[in-house]
């Protein structure tokens, strides 16, 4: 089967009705509302740049259990190639959607299964290696949109997953069967699931024996009875649904970051979709490669291609506003372009010094320490771009008029003549409005946070650093002996 | 390079009184029909309560009756729905030990 068009997801999405709720309001049609209008048409977009020769070389991949074309986000690393154009997809998706590749989680976890399922296999016996391929070559010949699901509530953090009151609070078995397993539990902060047609779950963290029942990672249809999307609502879904035109809207087509909070009521998983049970020997080494792999990507260069539409609009409203010759502006741009190519950089030392991981298994993992570095950089790093992007677009940043003013016959000449200065009023309001969309938007926290919070990379860079080697340097120059 | 995954699709067979159509998915995709409509009693893609009247396995067949009256087109549209749902895509295949799903509704008294 060939890869689905972006026309094709939609149609393909339209007979899907999985449980979605916006503000406490079921959705009906996931077309029709516009919060998740703006997920179905960025997933879209991603199928779309698959279709497009000028970036087929990105966005396609050859699968390795079928030897056809496949849409990249569907692909399992096999080489330093691979995971240097797997982080080029993300870098690429950013600039041309400025909010997530909502496929993009879901072939992280994907490549994390392939290694750690063949690990399992190889060390137990067990066929959870051929499960998952059978899985990746059915998802691959129908071209479906995976999404993934890691992060549990938690509950109290200071308490192990079993000691928790509440067991619910990370995602368990409660049941096994002859024909599967039924979970329950929820996972939060999930980009984009309720564009898939499929979301991949793994373990939220490393289990200890004892835990067993947390132990679990699986595939489900997003349809399945028992699943509940609840989705995130802030200030940008409230303006997006109050809009006459999206066009009033600082990205206009494809929107913020939507996420949403997966509750999993009982829900059945067939024998087929489970890739781990009970195996909680795994799941920190499942989990940690799915963290270096994702910090890769979202570090290293899916926040560079955000970062590259914040400074190409900072340019922008620096020539819209006539201050583009004025050294400090100037110097501020630079310093955007250096923080944000430093990341990029990680990016793909972390893809060229990847390796096989396990050996043998033909998987390719990125370097541990780039891609945390990569996290780690942008997460602060992020932040004081958007500080320079306020500082350059100025304070109309959070006081500019809507749109609707400019079109309104009675003021829209006050807005027209205040507000023009080197370029038409028209285009420099649209390009505050996009800037705001960064700076007093909701990417900064997500950021942060996202691909692990970053103590989560402080605790990994402190592991990965070999400190010894870096004090054997230091004595041998300074002639320091023991 | 095809030894590393089975091909372990599997039919699913749906037969309305005048109608049929025929679904392709991976292993399980009846299981988790058929756990949504006994064990949590409704039917993919669909959440009111009610609207299965009855559902019941007997060996390879699922057999539906929903509620109110519908066409033949309703109920074998119903199902596309649902099977969607639950990760089957239609097909033109159609296996010997396909799964199999009968579909009625309620008759009006």
């Amino acid at each position: 089967m060939a890869m689905k068009t972006g026309a094709e997801y939609i149609e393909s999405v339209k007979s899907l009705t999985p449980r979605v709720f916006v503000a406490g309001k079921r959705v009906e049609n996931m077309l029709e509302n516009a919060t998740t209008l703006s997920v179905i048409r960025a997933t879209a977009k991603v199928y779309e740049l698959a279709e497009d020769p000028k970036y087929k070389e990105t966005m396609v991949a050859t699968s390795h259990l079928t030897g056809e074309p496949i849409n990249r986000n569907l692909n399992v690393a096999r080489s330093n190639y691979d995971l240097d154009m797997r982080a080029e997809m993300a870098l690429l998706t950013s600039q041309m959607l400025g909010t997530c590749n909502y496929r993009c989680v879901g072939c992280d976890t994907l490549n994390a299964l392939a290694s750690s399922t063949w690990e399992m296999d190889q060390e137990m016996g067990t066929n959870y290696n051929q499960r998952l391929n059978t899985y990746l070559k059915w998802a691959q010949d129908n071209d479906l949109a995976c999404s993934g699901a890691i992060t549990d509530p938690k509950g109290d953090r200071f308490k192990r997953p079993s000691e928790q009151d509440d067991p619910d609070m990370h995602l368990r078995v409660v049941e096994k069967r002859a024909d599967g397993i039924v979970v329950r539990g929820a996972k939060v902060s999930q980009s984009g699931a309720i564009g898939a047609h499929e979301t991949i779950v793994l373990p939220g963290g490393a289990l200890k024996p004892g835990e067993e029942q947390f132990a679990v990672a699986f595939a489900l249809p997003n349809g399945t009875p028992g699943i509940t999307y609840i989705c995130q609502y802030t200030p940008y879904t409230a303006e997006r649904e109050a809009a006459e035109s999206i066009e009033e809207l600082g990205n206009p087509e494809f929107g913020q970051r939507e996420t949403s909070t997966i509750v999993f009521d009982d829900v059945f998983i067939p024998w087929e979709r489970v890739f781990l049970c009970g195996e909680t020997k795994y799941c920190g080494r499942l989990v940690a490669r799915f963290a270096k792999t994702h910090r890769m990507n979202c570090g290293g260069a899916c926040k560079v291609g955000y970062c590259d539409l914040i400074i190409g609009a900072c340019k922008l409203a620096s020539e819209y506003t006539g201050l583009q010759k004025v050294p400090h502006i100037q110097e501020k741009l630079i310093d955007m372009v250096r923080i944000s190519e430093t990341s990029h950089a990680c990016a793909i030392a972390a893809a060229a010094k990847g390796r096989e991981e396990p050996e043998g298994s033909g998987v390719y993992m990125p370097d541990d320490l780039f891609g945390n570095v990569a996290k780690l950089n942008i997460a602060h790093g992020f932040w004081e771009i958007m500080k320079m992007a306020g500082d350059i677009a100025g304070g109309g940043v959070v006081t500019m008029p809507n749109e609707r003013d400019l079109n309104n016959p009675e003021i829209g000449p006050y807005i027209k003549k205040y507000f023009k200065s080197a370029a038409p009023a028209e285009q420099r309001l649209r390009i505050i409005k996009f800037i705001q969309n960064w700076v007093a938007g909701l990417h900064g926290a997500g950021t942060w946070h996202g691909a692990g919070s970053p103590q989560a990379q402080r605790v990994a860079i402190q592991f990965l650093t070999d400190w010894e080697a870096k004090k054997a340097l230091a004595k041998n120059l300074a002639h320091i002996k023991d | 390079m095809a030894a590393l995954a089975n091909d372990s699709l599997e039919y699913i067979l749906v037969h309305t009184p005048q109608l049929q159509g025929i679904y392709a998915g991976l292993g399980g995709t009846f299981a988790t029909l058929v756990d949504g409509c006994l064990r949590k009693n409704i039917l993919p893609g669909f959440y009111e309560n009610g609207m299965i009247k009855r559902a019941e396995l007997k060996d390879n067949k699922l057999v539906l009756v929903l509620s109110e009256k519908k066409t033949d087109a309703d109920l074998l549209s119903l199902l596309d729905v649902a099977i969607r749902n639950v990760g089957g895509f239609p097909s033109q295949n159609q296996a010997a030990d396909a799964w199999m799903v009968e579909v009625n509704c309620e008759i009006e008294k």
